[in-house]
């Protein structure tokens, strides 16, 4: 079904004014959590405050030190949450903090509770394969990708949440007054703007919140927007998609990527065919 | 084609079966080599797929009786045996290839094509009914003039716009700037395409520095179909013509037919 | 010549038992490792990590301190405001640093003054880089295995040559036979390749390096058909493709080569065009890295 374009212009009108008069309910990160990355952030931070900060979140905490508990890591198992930190170090920390900020976000409950757990099921296939064609090429900065397409879709469930407050103001009482296609319309056209009050509010930054590009960097060839474009069309290819794709318009995206990142369509085809063999945590 | 499976578990001549047999081909099956050579004996197959653990007679056995007759059919190991002592004694006795149970359908689909020779395009043209190809009128080619130089750095788009012209349209395919002007230095070509988008290498001046050695050739660019307008944005560069990857073989073929004899209605 | 490769078999016996009870005692003194990356790894394991020590103790080997510089700024994101070595080692944290040590450890022990192994450690350090680029890249490819330890597996899995080397070398200055080449090179490589996997492994438990690292030192040889996608198998599949690719340093049966290959393609899931463009402009990457 073809959305009504008066209708989408309007209902878009409408949310950008909500936007732009800061009526946005924007999902709050942790407290913890966030003081967390402000620390982290610091450029000699203290280690001491990081961890009496941490503290505060049991949950947190548990989570830090099992990351650290990671096969991956090898050496002794750490039960202590300093050692935990001093394994992981500030940048992978915020990684850690960040990605589970953010799966808070798409798990929470409500009408959209289905959609958001396939976005961020979505989300989590972007990141990894971002992170995996990091490692390919020998980027060091594999963690920045994972973040990058981790939190490239993370304005969406703000604009869900919007749209069902605004029908509940502008139509009271009608079931579902925007249909399923007009809905995802709105949603893919405004979601970057209401990123963009996330990341302030979460103080992300401005090098990891990519994906409102419209085509590929020449000039850097290998940067987070253009993986994450790229990763992107290749989680939907495969599957990992809250709707209906145009899937020659992905292969076209993928293709594209191929010759601007540099690397084989047939290699870009066997990452992502490994993507589906395990499952999203 | 026939294809012999050759393994004492039913289930996987069942699977084998199935999944080879939805590709067309006739499926023998035999439970161990003993009963392999036997089928053999009765008439020659495409392909053994050879277990390597059996009763009676086991694979590499069967395999070496099967050389030392003389036959030279392929053979694809597929078995959950992965010691490298094994395939190395079946490798110098000439085996394709190697499946390693369990297996996805795939990996046996893909491997058995290949071992046949066989991609998927030829395969279904070779699955396909033939029919009388329509005549079609081809202005004969001058001994060094060739038709159309493709310049890419992925070997897959020569690959793939190779299958989408017809077999009298002559193409050859370069990687790098290097390679691409030795090859106008070499022969002549009538149409010369140029990626957009080869690292290291401005098109433009590509373009034009061929545009000397070939006067005569139609200069198209080669761009992303994302791209917006790519064919004036091509035109404004200098380029004579411009077709998009990936490849539209309907747009192919029109393009295609603006430089080489029509084919008849 | 039997004679000779009896006198090797009781070397290597005798040698292995010496390396090995001084690694468990933790006397194993690695002729070529510079003391301070030592000393950084020893802070490191100990349970009260002390960054200030830690980075304190750093500084005094310049290079590498650059190359942790150089890492954490290559890894951070627009944020992290790294530029001292301090910030770099808290942005990177014990594990990454331990990559990064163990990587500068490795290249360090790779290196030979002695004219007669230099050229042969040479190769075998180039070798090891191929298969731990190619391992990097296949395992980028195939879910479940983690980059960072196959390239870490892959640059490690023939550390025990060198060690041996020394060893040998040392063996023969403390017999006086420095100029008699007591042992020729055939014997020297022969004693080297059957002796090297327990020296690695044994390095790597101390190193206190991650299991999956360690499995892929301790046996190149066959495949682990019940951990398809492992690092270990990687690390054999890469092993082989390098060799293949030219990367080598003894000769190879080209039947046993193609049989691992063979084996690991369906092992790992990797058909040939995807190989084939992997291992494409493999030299240049290697010496690159190298």
């Amino acid at each position: 079904m073809t959305p009504d374009t008066k209708l989408v212009a309007e209902v878009e009108r409408l949310v950008l004014a909500r936007v732009a008069a800061g009526r946005v309910a924007v999902p709050a990160i942790n407290l913890v959590a966030l003081r967390c990355l402000d620390v982290l952030r610091e450029r000699d931070f203290d280690h001491r405050r990081l961890i009496a900060e941490i503290e505060r979140e049991p949950m947190i905490a548990a989570l830090i030190i099992r990351t650290a508990n990671a096969a991956v890591y090898g050496g002794n198992s750490v039960t202590k949450l300093d050692q935990a930190v001093f394994r992981l170090g500030a940048l992978r920390l915020e990684v850690v903090i960040l990605e589970h900020a953010a799966r808070k976000v798409f798990e929470a409950k409500g009408p959209f509770a289905e959609t958001n757990r396939r976005i961020w099921d979505h989300s989590v296939a972007v990141a990894r394969l971002a992170r995996d064609l990091a490692s390919f090429v020998g980027r060091r900065d594999a963690d920045s990708y994972y973040l990058a397409g981790l939190l490239h879709d993370i304005g969406k469930p703000v604009v869900a949440s919007l749209l069902l407050e605004t029908q509940r103001k502008v139509a009271p009482g009608i079931a579902s007054w925007l249909d399923i296609t007009t809905f995802e319309r709105v949603i893919g056209n405004l979601h970057h703007q209401a990123a963009k009050l996330v990341a302030k509010a979460w103080k992300l930054p401005d090098a990891i919140m990519v994906g409102r590009e419209s085509s590929y960097d020449i000039a850097d060839r290998r940067s987070l927007a253009n993986v994450v474009r790229m990763t992107n069309a290749m989680a939907k290819f495969e599957g990992f998609t809250t709707g209906t794709v145009d899937r020659a318009e992905l292969e076209i995206t993928i293709a594209g990527g191929s010759t601007i990142v540099g690397i084989d369509p047939e290699v870009v085809a066997k990452i992502a065919a490994g993507l589906k063999e395990k499952p999203i945590e | 084609m026939r294809i012999l499976t050759v393994d004492d578990s039913s289930t996987i001549r069942t699977i084998i079966g199935k999944t080879l047999g939805e590709l067309g081909f006739a499926i023998e099956q035999a439970e161990d080599g003993e009963q392999g050579l036997a089928k053999l004996a009765t008439g020659p197959v495409d392909l053994i797929l050879l277990d390597v653990t059996m009763p009676v007679m086991d694979g590499p056995t069967m395999l070496e009786k099967l050389r030392a007759s003389g036959d030279k059919t392929p053979v694809i190991m597929l078995t959950s045996e992965s010691k490298r002592s094994i395939m190395v004694g079946a490798i110098k006795l000439g085996v394709s290839d190697y499946i390693l149970k369990p297996f996805k359908g795939d990996e046996l689909r893909t491997k058995v094509l290949k071992a046949l020779h066989l991609d998927e395009a030829t395969f279904a043209r070779a699955a396909a009914p033939v029919v009388a190809p329509a005549p079609v009128a081809i202005a004969a080619p001058s001994g060094d003039t060739l038709d159309i130089l493709v310049i890419d750095d992925m070997e897959n788009v020569h690959k793939k716009l190779r299958t989408l012209l017809p077999e009298v349209v002559s193409m050859k395919g370069c990687a790098n700037a290097r390679d691409a002007i030795q090859a106008c230095r070499d022969a002549s070509y009538r149409v010369i395409v140029i990626d957009l988008v080869i690292p290291d290498v401005n098109s433009v001046t590509l373009m034009n520095q061929l545009r000397e050695l070939q006067p005569q050739a139609v200069m198209t660019a080669l761009a992303l179909r994302s791209a917006t307008d790519a064919a004036t944005d091509a035109k404004t560069r200098g380029f004579d013509d411009c077709i998009c990857k990936p490849f539209d073989a309907a747009l192919v073929e029109q393009w295609r037919i603006k430089y080489f004899a029509r084919a008849a209605a | 010549m039997v004679a000779a490769a009896s006198t090797a078999e009781k070397l290597v016996g005798e040698l292995g038992r010496i390396v090995l009870g001084r690694i468990s005692a933790g006397r194993l003194v690695l002729p070529v490792m510079p003391a301070v990356a030592q000393s950084c790894l020893a802070i490191l394991q100990d349970p009260n990590f002390q960054q200030k020590k830690f980075t304190a103790t750093l500084e005094r080997e310049p290079l590498l301190s650059a190359s942790v510089l150089r890492s954490a700024m290559s890894a951070a994101n627009a944020n992290a405001n790294v530029k001292t070595l301090d910030q770099a080692v808290s942005a990177l944290g014990m594990q990454k640093l331990k990559s990064q040590l163990v990587e500068f450890m490795t290249r360090e022990l790779f290196k030979s003054t002695d004219s007669r192994i230099q050229s042969a450690t040479k190769k075998v350090w180039e070798h090891s880089v191929a298969v731990a680029t190619l391992a990097r890249e296949i395992a980028a490819m195939t879910s479940g295995a983690n980059s960072d330890t196959c390239y870490l597996a892959g640059l490690l899995h023939d550390v025990g040559k060198p060690i041996l080397a020394a060893m040998l070398l040392d063996a023969e200055r403390k017999l006086g036979k420095a100029k008699s080449g007591w042992l020729d090179i055939a014997v020297w490589t022969s004693t080297i390749e059957s002796g090297h996997r327990k020296v690695g492994v044994a390095l790597a438990t101390e190193w206190k390096l991650p299991d999956e690292v360690t499995s892929g030192i301790s046996d190149c040889s066959e495949y682990d058909s019940e951990n398809r996608i492992s690092a270990a198998n990687i690390v054999r599949f890469a092993n082989a493709l390098a060799k293949r690719e030219g990367f080598t340093t003894t000769t190879v049966d080209p039947a046993d080569i193609d049989a691992l290959i063979m084996i690991g393609r369906s092992m790992l899931g990797i058909d040939d065009d995807v190989i084939a463009k992997v291992v494409a402009g493999l030299a240049e990457r290697v010496a690159q890295a190298a």
